[in-house]
């Protein structure tokens, strides 16, 4: 009997370790991940999210448009009556449309309950008062409606911007149901193994939207899963894993300090993609924004190095006011506008066929797209024909309409020996046997390949430089570039380390900066670095939007139009000479 | 034997009583708990220029660098002086019984055209001429770099001791925190005491029931940290001890104590912005207003409340 029982207690806990399925240890996955905004990363599949998707739908045509809150979701079902009051009221419907053009706005009650004293005394009110708690998902601002118990009647209303409000029910389970679907999340909470499950209100300080934490805890280990979802989106933001809470020391995972995280691991550290024939070497340096380094192309170098330095910013009607903005690391970096997202790697698609890859790192003001705050980005692109592009965009808003852009380019190519620079005058290439300096203006002629420079190695290999006349990009503008070669020195930095602000923000001539390194007479005779700074001047016209944004409704929220402003020279590949 | 048992225990009533003459508060009042700056003086000068006080200093950077001062109230009269652009952008204050105003420069948006070294120095804007000058660079335990070109981050003044302390980040990088916290004697411009290994922006002293305490904002995270002072000033211990996380607060976000101030009915108001060390500039700042009220039951701290202030 003994050794049946131990035989069926045997049989028991091999059962039970069985079904806890394998668990791989926690220090196997990566410790913080970003994944990919706007992208559908959790599968459509989710049916809670699709019926919320629809029932936004459906509530966005009705008035006012407001996600309701249902008696079995109340903490206070006697208080829910509170809420038909509220939301029958003209302030309440007021406040759930846009301010400039009544467009409807999302809006959700989160909470019904007993005010609290401190409420009451901040509202000045005394009494006993029902408190509807409404989420407004376009300004992200928290409505309180006081509703008199005794009364049945709307008392008072009072807006909160960036308040969080309390967490529903019903969003909480679909915040889990959201977080289990992502595959790569999955893979993690089930590593974990036997745990629990917490939803709390996070904060997405950055994006202003509304956002709910998922914590899972597994019972055993001193770690915990965090992974933060969009509630305003229905995404996944990202994971992070954290140590096991401590309530005399809580440490909390926010949209903020994910992104700081993740991107903030990225900073110096030199990454490598292989794209199609290219290979790129690459890394988010701490204010020259994205480095490109020893780029190759079907095992040729053809780049050493690529980057902004800065852009330039000036606003003509304010004297001596701009800035030099740098790019770069969000964290222990002099830039000062920073990238929040891991760099995107996309196919570019011509009529059907993909005919090479796109390179996109952005960077942000953290209050985009409100006035003064930039948002540009660095854009390579590598086409399969050998061909490259090295660009920047800026996305706006800036301080005004009035403001000009002068982002300030450090281009390094790789060609054999000494290289020969010559500029097309016309009818030919006419060599340049010496450092200097070039605007591209309404005069400039270009070779019947777009063509404005030619430098070529000793090998007979070489590069056409195409700078953009509108052709390069829809909507382009055109560079409008001063250029600048310079001869590169092996033993003179001359902005190849990294800078943490390089040359004024707010001269309208060749003075850039650049032209400090171009020596009278100094000759050409070596390798050549290339300077490039295009000038581009943003316009908010109906219309003819460029370098500027707009916002929207979308679903109910805040939504960004973007109109970029895009410029940078194209390398074209040559051959023995030709 | 009796004799000498008495006499120990008499020269021991004695010396304690000794030690607790020299370490009591230097002034009754300050003997209740309430903060620790409220002597701050309005600047004589300013009423040449035709001020009239309650008057606020402005450092935000709204239009352009340097300070500014302003009437109290609504349409108040703003001065700035030309003199006081000089330094640049300027951050943290404060004010002493005299009317002097030390303050100190930061970076934004960038450098400025100075070397990251340069912002490891306190200002003393002079009651009496109104003019700003440099009063004292301070070391750094390593050199500045353009990583970290950030040097004082805050200040606090003690009335009870006309002390200064400062917080200062300089030499500190992504893996090193080599932050430090001076105590200066402001008549001397000795450093009398230093605390080693915090970065910290925002700092405030407040007497708590069971003593003076240097409240600390961590530059890198959302907590806010307090250590024990001596009524001379020096800090109990080398190490501050938790108090609580912004972050974790109810509507709080991952924001850094940027700037800690105590009222005279207990409320401990703290600024919460987002700080990492890099230049990011971001007009209409999101900046939120952490509140807290003082419980003498339990000699401690109570979140009240947060707020969202945009500019």
């Amino acid at each position: 009997m003994r050794r049946q029982l131990a035989w069926y207690a045997f049989l028991l806990v091999g059962a039970i370790s069985a079904c806890k399925g394998p668990e791989r240890p926690v220090g196997s996955f990566p410790e913080a991940v970003l994944f990919r905004r706007g992208q559908l990363a959790a599968p459509d599949s989710i049916a809670a999210r699709v019926a919320l998707r629809e029932r936004i739908q459906k509530v966005l045509q009705k008035d006012p448009p407001v996600l309701s809150l249902s008696r079995d979701d109340a903490a206070h079902p006697a208080l829910v009556f509170a809420q038909d009051i509220a939301l029958a009221s003209d302030r309440v419907r007021r406040l759930c449309h846009r301010r400039k053009t009544g467009e409807a706005v999302l809006c959700a009650v989160t909470d019904v309950r007993p005010a609290r004293p401190a409420e009451l005394r901040k509202a000045n009110l005394r009494g006993d008062y029902a408190l509807v708690e409404i989420y407004n998902y376009y300004y992200n601002s928290l409505i309180k409606a006081f509703v008199d118990r005794a009364r049945r009647s709307l008392a008072d209303v009072k807006t909160y911007p960036g308040a969080q409000p309390a967490m529903r029910r019903d969003f909480a389970r679909i915040a889990r149901a959201i977080a289990y679907a992502h595959p790569r999340v999955r893979e993690v909470w089930d590593g974990l193994g036997g745990s629990d499950v917490l939803v709390r209100v996070s904060k997405c300080e950055r994006s202003r939207h509304l956002c709910y934490a998922v914590v899972v805890t597994p019972r055993k280990g001193d770690r915990s899963l965090w992974v933060l979802v969009d509630m305003t989106e229905l995404d996944v933001i990202g994971y992070r894993l954290m140590p096991r809470w401590d309530p005399q020391r809580p440490q909390i995972v926010t949209e903020r300090s994910l992104q700081n995280a993740v991107v903030g691991a990225t900073c110096d550290q030199i990454q490598t993609d292989s794209l199609g024939d290219w290979v790129i070497h690459y890394r988010l340096t701490k204010s020259d924004g994205i480095e490109l380094l020893d780029v190759r192309y079907q095992g040729r170098k053809v780049l050493r190095s690529a980057k902004i330095l800065d852009w330039h910013v000036s606003y003509p009607d304010r004297k001596d006011f701009g800035y030099s903005d740098a790019m770069g690391c969000p964290v222990f970096s002099a830039a000062a506008v920073v990238a929040f997202e891991l760099p995107e790697i996309t196919p570019i698609v011509r009529d059907g066929q993909q005919v090479g890859y796109r390179f996109v790192q952005d960077y942000r003001s953290p209050v985009w797209p409100k006035g003064c705050n930039y948002r540009y980005q660095n854009l390579f692109e590598f086409y399969n024909d050998g061909s490259f592009r090295i660009a920047g965009v800026n996305l706006g808003l800036g301080c005004s309409n009035n403001g000009w852009y002068r982002p300030v380019f450090r281009i390094e190519p790789a060609l054999h020996g000494r290289t020969r620079v010559e500029v097309w005058n016309g009818s030919g290439w006419r060599p340049k046997g010496r450092e200097f300096w070039h605007l591209q203006d309404k005069g400039t002629a270009y070779s019947r390949e777009s063509a404005l420079f030619r430098m070529t190695g000793e090998d007979g290999n070489g590069f056409l430089i195409v700078p953009d006349r509108g052709q390069l990009t829809p909507g382009g503008r055109g560079d409008h570039a001063y250029s600048y070669f310079v001869r590169a020195h092996a033993d003179r930095d001359e902005g190849r380390s990294n800078q943490p602000t390089f040359g004024p923000c707010c001269n309208t001539t060749y003075e850039q900066g650049p032209e400090r390194f171009i020596a009278d007479g100094e000759s050409l005779d070596g390798g050549v670095v290339f300077w490039y700074v295009p000038q581009m001047k943003n316009s908010d016209r109906p219309g003819a939007e460029y370098c500027w944004v707009r916002s929207y409704v979308k679903d109910g929220y805040e939504a960004f139009h973007t109109y970029p402003g895009t410029v940078g020279p194209l390398f074209v590949p040559f051959q023995n000479g030709h | 034997m009796a004799r000498w048992f008495v006499l120990i225990l008499v020269l021991l009533i004695a010396g304690v009583g000794l030690w607790k003459y020299r370490h009591r508060p230097p002034n009754g009042e300050m003997a209740h708990p309430g903060p620790l700056d409220l002597c701050g003086a309005n600047p004589a000068f300013a009423l040449k220029y035709g001020m009239h006080p309650p008057l606020l200093i402005d450092t935000r950077q709204n239009d352009g660098p340097g300070l500014r001062l302003m009437e109290a109230r609504k349409g108040g009269r703003v001065l700035q002086l030309d003199n006081w652009k000089q330094f640049g952008y300027l951050g943290p204050y404060a004010l002493d019984k005299d009317g002097v105003i030390y303050t100190a420069p930061i970076p934004f948006v960038n450098l400025g055209g100075h070397e990251p070294g340069y912002f490891n120095r306190i200002l003393r804007l002079d009651p009496a001429s109104g003019q700003l000058e440099d009063w004292m660079t301070l070391p750094s335990p390593a050199p500045a770099t353009e990583d970290n070109a950030y040097g004082v981050t805050g200040l606090a003044y003690d009335c009870t001791t006309h002390t200064l302390y400062v917080a200062s980040v300089a030499g500190s990088d992504a893996n090193h925190e080599r932050g430090r916290i001076y105590h200066i004697d402001l008549k001397t411009k000795r450093i009398l005491h230093r605390l080693d290994h915090f970065d910290a922006l925002g700092l405030g002293l407040y007497r708590m029931r069971a003593g003076k305490r240097l409240y600390l904002g961590h530059a890198r995270s959302p907590e806010v940290f307090s250590i024990g002072l001596k009524e001379s000033g020096g800090f109990r211990g080398r190490k501050p001890k938790f108090e609580f996380s912004l972050a974790a607060f109810r509507d709080g976000s991952y924001d850094n104590a940027h700037r800690i101030r105590f009222t005279r009915d207990g409320r401990m108001i703290v600024k919460g912005i987002e700080f990492n060390f890099s230049l990011m500039a971001a007009s209409d700042p999101q900046r939120n207003i952490y509140l807290l009220r003082y419980r003498a039951e339990g000699d401690k701290w109570e979140f009240v409340d947060v707020q969202s202030q945009q500019e």
